[in-house]
């Protein structure tokens, strides 16, 4: 047998059962493991991740109260906490189905089932670490978006007939959705399932297709998975998507009800359930989803105050008044010291008031709400935006509705979807005049410093033009043109002066702030091509 | 509603029952293979009784697994895993975690599998009933065991066979089982075969639902059990 140890790898180890610890800490401590951290929790475990790297993650599932482990994982890739050279390794109890009901990139490297022998364990472990050598190079390339880099791989692993071709394939599509090539994508995809109807390559395609907007043909694949693989959740989050998109939102809720019913504990599942059934007005479903996301999510890194006002809302349409009343006060509880909940916790409770007709005390709450509005702007989304604009209207507090709305259009001055729905605002609030006065005064607003600025930087002032852009972008930080507009002049400064490993990331920030802008995505894809040859070649 | 929520309480018992109960499997079990490391060579009765308690933690382990996946099937609560493996390594893992103890008893555990041989299930019911398999052929087998793999038409084919004195008629079935009834009075090995055809039956394709047989075409006439996946 050849020489096979742990030295060197630095490892933590998570259960809440003090004797499970220590004898996981004996086992790897004979296979001389030297760098053993241990956690007790998923608190503890966050810390630990938090503070350095671990080659390798031994997590239970069941860690009694707080996080368990598929929310340690997830919350660890969230926040960048987890490199792909890492090996998170899931210790389970029993059958792994229903942690496994996510998105694959929330998947760990392995389930370790207990009890396990020593032989297994370091079979398993050996399996990984092989894996995660012989992908050192793709992972490298992963994590620099490098395009290029990859596809050499992918085809050197195609010409090789590679044992982890499949993994490089499967990572090789996901870096080409996410830039944007789809055409590249669905040609990986098409070579991979005439061999063989592989699940990832088949949702690819359908996501590619998805991304084209052809919702036909992503139903018709999505269908296929579906039929092949019954238990491929991931393939009824994005049925339900495209059946959203093609209009019929009833059959998206039925899917999504039917998926979540397999994968209860599942938050975003939950949530895109919740979210469709109270549009579809279907309060019951939506009522016990909402409460479903609030319960599953307590300890998870998805949990958003959204949550509970979508549930206000709910209880608000359905006359609830004083169970509505209940749950605003849990958003407090749930989110300390969370301006941006708090915030929204004012304008729910003047809603609640609103609908119950009390108006006094739903026009304090909601001078409350501007006042902190004003103090920061940046602290209001965009759905949030569009309540306060709403409450204040409906309490007689028209210019700030108007600040309000202008502040959402500064930000958005190009996404018509989002525009029509500031015209109904103004308009619901009968101030449909004054509304196309003020869009139109926001737009020329931000057309002009748009066009102040490329003149700057026609005239050759590069400095004074990206000056102007990162003032601007104080204004209106979520602005899809201003924020490209920014990237392009560093990038245009760099490529003069040389690339700075912060200039480069300041601009990633740009450009990721324009990416889920439709009107802009062509531009977008333009400009992180460029971002990847200035990173390719500064590195 | 209060019924769906007393469902919902006791699976959760359960889960939490189960947790416990592996923590302690996994310390005994453990302990087991650290004293066999330390003491196997010096007293052949002594390894004979650790291999022995190693056999019974193995069958705690192998009927909850059974236990608790059938009530999960009761109650339509169990969805399969289903992923891509290479099956010659999890075959091999299946034999490092039984050889050992297998051995004590003068049982050799051999894996015949092409390696370049990959299937779509789930691995932990698959290598389940094939732990259970094992662990019933450790109690019959003359003095071998053999876990192979190989392609059965549009299928996948994983037999287990040993050179016992087979199985009794009672427990012979053919192509036709799919979830045979459970005859208490036969003791465990009922359930477990019951385990076995509910476990094959969850995997489903278009090209069909899985399937077990038993027979006595192992080696030397010995038992041969044989699950088919689509």
């Amino acid at each position: 047998m050849k020489l096979w140890s742990l030295v060197g790898q630095r490892c933590l180890i998570v259960d809440d059962f003090p004797e499970m610890r220590s004898m996981l800490r004996n086992l790897l401590t004979s296979f001389s493991a030297q760098d053993l951290q241990q956690a007790r929790n998923g608190e503890e475990a966050m810390r630990a991740l938090a503070q350095q790297h671990y080659d390798i993650i031994f997590c239970d599932y069941n860690l009694g109260s707080g996080r368990d482990g598929q929310q340690i994982l997830e919350e660890a890739k969230q926040r960048g906490l987890l490199a792909l050279t890492s090996i998170f390794i899931m210790v389970t109890a029993e059958n792994t189905s229903a942690m496994v009901m996510g998105a694959i990139e929330y998947q760990p490297d392995d389930y370790l089932a207990k009890p396990f022998t020593k032989a297994v364990l370091q079979a398993r472990l050996t399996k990984l670490m092989e894996k995660k050598a012989a992908l050192a190079d793709v992972y490298r390339a992963v994590e620099k978006q490098d395009v290029e880099r990859l596809e050499q791989l992918g085809a050197e692993q195609a010409a090789s007939h590679g044992k982890h071709r499949h993994e490089v394939w499967r990572l090789q599509t996901e870096l080409l959705l996410s830039v944007g090539s789809l055409d590249a994508a669905e040609d990986l995809c098409a070579t991979v399932l005439a061999d063989r109807e592989v699940p990832w390559a088949l949702l690819a395609t359908a996501r590619a297709r998805y991304q084209r907007g052809d919702y036909g043909k992503a139903q018709h694949v999505l269908r296929r998975l579906i039929e092949v693989n019954p238990t491929h959740m991931a393939a009824y989050d994005w049925l339900a998507k495209v059946q959203d998109r093609l209009g019929e939102s009833a059959a998206a809720q039925s899917t999504l009800a039917k998926a979540v019913a397999r994968s209860p504990k599942s938050v975003l599942r939950q949530r895109s359930l919740a979210e469709i059934a109270a549009r579809n007005g279907d309060a019951e479903v939506a009522e016990r989803a909402y409460r479903q996301v609030i319960k599953v999510g307590e300890h998870s890194v998805w949990r958003r105050p959204a949550d509970y006002t979508g549930l206000v809302q709910v209880l608000v349409d359905k006359n609830e008044t004083a169970e509505a009343l209940k749950v605003v006060g849990e958003i407090g509880r749930a989110f300390r010291d969370d301006a941006q909940a708090a915030l929204q916790t004012l304008i729910a409770e003047a809603d609640v008031h609103l609908a119950g007709g009390a108006e006094r005390p739903a026009r304090e709450l909601v001078a409350q709400a501007v006042t902190m509005f004003e103090a920061e702007p940046a602290l209001l989304a965009v759905e949030v935006g569009m309540s306060l604009a709403h409450c204040c209207a409906a309490v007689g507090l028209v210019d700030a509705a108007d600040e309000v709305l202008k502040h959402i259009v500064r930000n958005h001055h190009e996404d018509e979807t989002l525009l029509a729905e500031v015209r109904g605002v103004y308009e619901a609030a009968g101030m449909q005049r004054r509304g196309g006065e003020s869009i139109k005064a926001v737009q020329g607003e931000v057309a002009e410093i748009n066009n102040q600025g490329v003149r700057l930087a026609q005239q050759g002032d590069v400095e004074q033009a990206a000056r102007l852009f990162m003032q601007a972008l104080e204004k209106m930080p979520n602005n899809a043109a201003v924020n490209l507009n920014a990237a392009q002049i560093l990038m245009l400064s760099m490529s003069e002066h040389g690339a700075t490993r912060a200039t480069l990331e300041q601009t990633r920030r740009y450009l990721d702030a324009a990416r889920d802008s439709p009107a802009h995505c062509e531009k977008q894809r333009k400009l992180s091509a460029m971002w990847r040859q200035l990173a390719a070649a500064a590195k | 509603m209060s019924e769906s929520k007393s469902a919902l309480d006791f699976s959760l018992v359960l889960a939490s029952t189960v947790h416990d109960i592996k923590n302690s499997l996994s310390m005994l079990l453990n302990g087991l293979d650290e004293m066999s490391t330390q003491w196997q060579p010096q007293e052949e009765a002594c390894g004979a009784q650790l291999s022995r308690l190693r056999y019974e933690g193995r069958r705690i382990n192998d009927q909850l697994i059974q236990l608790l996946v059938l009530y999960r099937i009761g109650e339509q609560h169990y969805s399969p895993n289903m992923q891509e493996y290479a099956v010659s390594e999890c075959l091999e893992e299946c034999v490092l975690e039984h050889q050992d103890w297998l051995a004590l008893k003068g049982i050799a555990l051999s894996v015949d599998c092409d390696e370049s041989l990959h299937w779509c299930f789930d691995r932990e019911l698959v290598m389940g009933v094939v732990a259970t398999v094992i662990n019933n052929a450790y109690k019959h087998a003359r003095d071998s065991v053999c876990v192979s793999a190989r392609r059965d038409g549009d299928g996948l084919a994983i037999s287990v066979v040993d050179n016992g004195a087979g199985y009794p008629t009672p427990m012979l079935h053919g192509d036709d089982l799919q979830a045979p009834g459970i005859d208490l009075k036969s003791g465990g090995t009922g359930l477990g075969l019951h385990f076995a055809a509910a476990a094959a039956a969850l995997h489903r394709s278009r090209h069909g639902v899985g399937r077990i047989t038993t027979d006595n075409l192992g080696l030397d006439g010995g038992g041969r059990f044989t699950l088919y996946l689509p």
